[in-house]
């Protein structure tokens, strides 16, 4: 089989494993919400190219908004751990597989960098006397240097020392930034001869670092980091079992836990305390909530206060009953001699008990700061009864499930 | 309904004995225990441990097992000490015994330096003696363990012998399922050949060596002379 095959039905199947997660993406209001944000900023966009203030730094614009593009060239290989055993004995077969990866990943990408430019090249065009033709000059030059940096990701990921790796990753942020900058801002011939010059010393210092032919652990660990944003982004949408769990220690808070003495009734309590501390959903709710304060804090009308407090108190709320998703299929759950009851009880109190401090929380800067304290109050004695009445709902539909 | 697996199976595994379940792949070991852990239903007969059912009494009957499983099977949120509490809470056991009983594992399987460490960052080795000490901790009436030597280091499996014989001293039952068939013959009192879903042979060493029809042969040599007629 010729190996570029093999890539084609890689690239397929994971497609097909991600597209019925797409279908929820695209159901769930963030079309709407992309469709209405792009009008509303393309009007103001129009506004600001009719009228763009004197002296705007448009090359500097550009170099900040393209370099990212520039900059990083993830290659999708598809490969899994099993390639370990099956492909690498192949890997001196594996040129047409590869570079079908890098092809693929490359053009992908520049599609994007295209977006970027035909939005941002209008705003150019007013502020820099040039005339259309150069849309294309700067998008091949753009391509140019961006095969140049994709390459030299590539040959990052084989080398075999990680200070090189590192090294190399970081100058090919700083260079980009670099390149774009001048390729913008000089005089065209000369600043293209000159960034053709520092593009060619790239390319060379790369025969002096020792690489692995193919550096398999790294790759696949690359391309598993790579799947598992993916899937991190979908998990904003809808339930993604095949997510890899990460877990952080956060040490401090855990030694909360200590306090937990050992009883039957404290088991599912423990469990999902320290599940809620240690996995992403702790970021998520703590971010969103000191989100919450803050433009609360700052907000001047009090009505778009209780808005946002509101929508804070939904949001955390919704997001901690996700809770209930983590340990649903533990074998152990099936062993204990626990009843399923203890568990729906250690999930809620866990999620009502947080509800509540993210609601004290955010009480603190609508008290501090609106006019009419009543209302705060007001708002603060419903605000628990709700989460009560949704908590107890919850464990009744928990239970209905089973 | 599922074709049966297991066919007219009967074993005893009283206090203070330890029972090998041996058979070769597929022969129906870990469908066996599956049924004993309660999570398959058998469409014949019953299962008593302690003289309970899992439908008389569920919580008696899954609080007198502890079950070391063939593969780790592991909450990738906890530590190892964790993991140990979280036990000690599902058995209900006293503070001071949890303290005590810990102690001793620790040191027993040299785990002392990996309580704080998180399941995923141990070795295959360390996740099974995960298993084992929160099995062990629980100290019930009957032992299940699952092939519990794959991945362990010697000091390990010494270890846990010597905590089985312990175990089976102080009046608890065990079960063990293996390949080691060596070390079934020197540590078991009664042996269970499965082949194909049928008890072929059971008893003592003498006992199966009967069946084969092979006097004075090793349990390895006996397994294989009753087994290869099915080759």
């Amino acid at each position: 089989m010729k190996m570029s095959v093999l890539w084609n039905k890689r690239f397929k199947d994971f497609w097909t494993e991600v597209s019925p997660y797409l279908r929820f993406v695209f159901n769930g209001g963030l079309i709407a919400f992309i469709v209405i944000s792009f009008s509303i900023g393309s009007i103001y966009y129009r506004r600001f190219i009719e009228n763009p203030p004197v002296d705007f730094p448009i090359h500097l614009l550009s170099a900040c908004v393209l370099f990212w593009f520039i900059a990083y060239n993830p290659v999708r290989t598809y490969l899994r751990e099993a390639d370990l055993i099956y492909l690498v004995p192949a890997e001196y077969k594996m040129k047409s597989y590869f570079n079908k990866a890098i092809l693929v990943s490359f053009i992908l990408q520049c599609l994007a960098l295209i977006m970027i430019w035909v939005v941002l090249f209008p705003l150019y065009l007013v502020t820099s006397n040039t005339n259309g033709l150069m849309f294309f000059v700067f998008l091949i030059a753009l391509f140019l240097i961006k095969w140049i940096f994709m390459i030299g990701s590539w040959q990052e990921i084989q080398f075999k020392a990680v200070s090189h790796r590192k090294v190399y990753s970081y100058f090919r942020w700083v260079i980009s930034f670099i390149l774009v900058y001048i390729l913008f801002s000089y005089h065209l011939p000369k600043g293209m001869l000159f960034i053709a010059l520092v593009l060619l010393t790239y390319i060379v210092s790369f025969r002096l670092i020792p690489k692995f032919h193919i550096n398999w652990d790294r790759l696949i660990h690359v391309e598993k980091q790579h799947k598992a944003r993916i899937y991190a982004f979908l998990s904003w949408f809808v339930d993604v079992p095949q997510l890899p769990k990460r877990v952080n220690n956060r040490k401090t808070l855990s030694k909360s836990a200590e306090l937990f003495s050992i009883q039957k009734r404290n088991t599912f309590v423990f469990l999902y305390y320290l599940t809620w501390i240690r996995t992403d959903l702790f970021g998520i709710v703590v971010r969103m909530t000191l989100v919450g304060m803050i433009l609360i804090f700052f907000l001047t009308n009090d009505w778009m206060k209780y808005l946002f407090y509101i929508i804070v108190i939904y949001l955390s709320g919704i997001q901690l009953s996700s809770l209930r998703q983590y340990h649903k299929n533990m074998f152990w759950l099936y062993i204990y001699p626990l009843k399923n009851e203890l568990r729906v009880d250690g999930i809620l109190k866990n999620s009502f008990r947080i509800h509540l401090v993210i609601i004290f929380m955010i009480t603190i800067p609508l008290q501090l700061t609106i006019s009419n304290l009543t209302y705060g109050f007001i708002l603060l004695v419903v605000s628990i009864l709700l989460s009560y009445m949704y908590h107890q709902s919850l464990s009744k539909k928990i239970f209905s499930k089973k | 309904m599922k074709r049966p697996v297991l066919h007219g199976l009967s074993i005893n595994v009283n206090p203070g004995e330890m029972v090998g379940l041996i058979g070769l792949n597929g022969a129906g070991k870990s469908t066996t225990i599956k049924h004993i852990l309660g999570l398959l239903k058998q469409h014949k007969g019953e299962i008593y441990i302690n003289g309970n059912t899992l439908e008389s009494s569920p919580m008696h009957y899954r609080s007198s097992y502890a079950y070391v499983p063939e593969s780790p099977l592991m909450y990738y949120e906890l530590t190892v000490e964790e993991h140990l509490k979280l036990t000690a809470m599902a058995y209900d056991i006293d503070k001071k015994e949890y303290a005590n009983r810990v102690d001793y594992l620790v040191d027993e399987f040299q785990m002392r330096d990996k309580l704080t460490k998180f399941s995923a960052h141990l070795s295959k080795g360390m996740r099974q003696k995960m298993m084992i000490m929160s099995a062990f901790l629980v100290q019930p009436s009957l032992y299940i363990i699952d092939e519990p030597f794959l991945g362990l280091d010697p000091l390990g499996i010494r270890s846990l012998l010597d905590l089985m014989v312990k175990m089976k001293e102080a009046g608890a039952s065990i079960l063990m399922s293996s390949h080691i068939l060596s070390t079934i013959e020197q540590y078991c009192d009664k042996l269970v050949v499965l082949h194909e879903g049928h008890v072929i042979a059971s008893g003592n060493l003498s006992n199966i060596q009967q069946a084969s029809g092979v006097d004075n042969a090793t349990l390895e040599d006996a397994f294989y002379a009753l087994v290869k007629d099915g080759i």
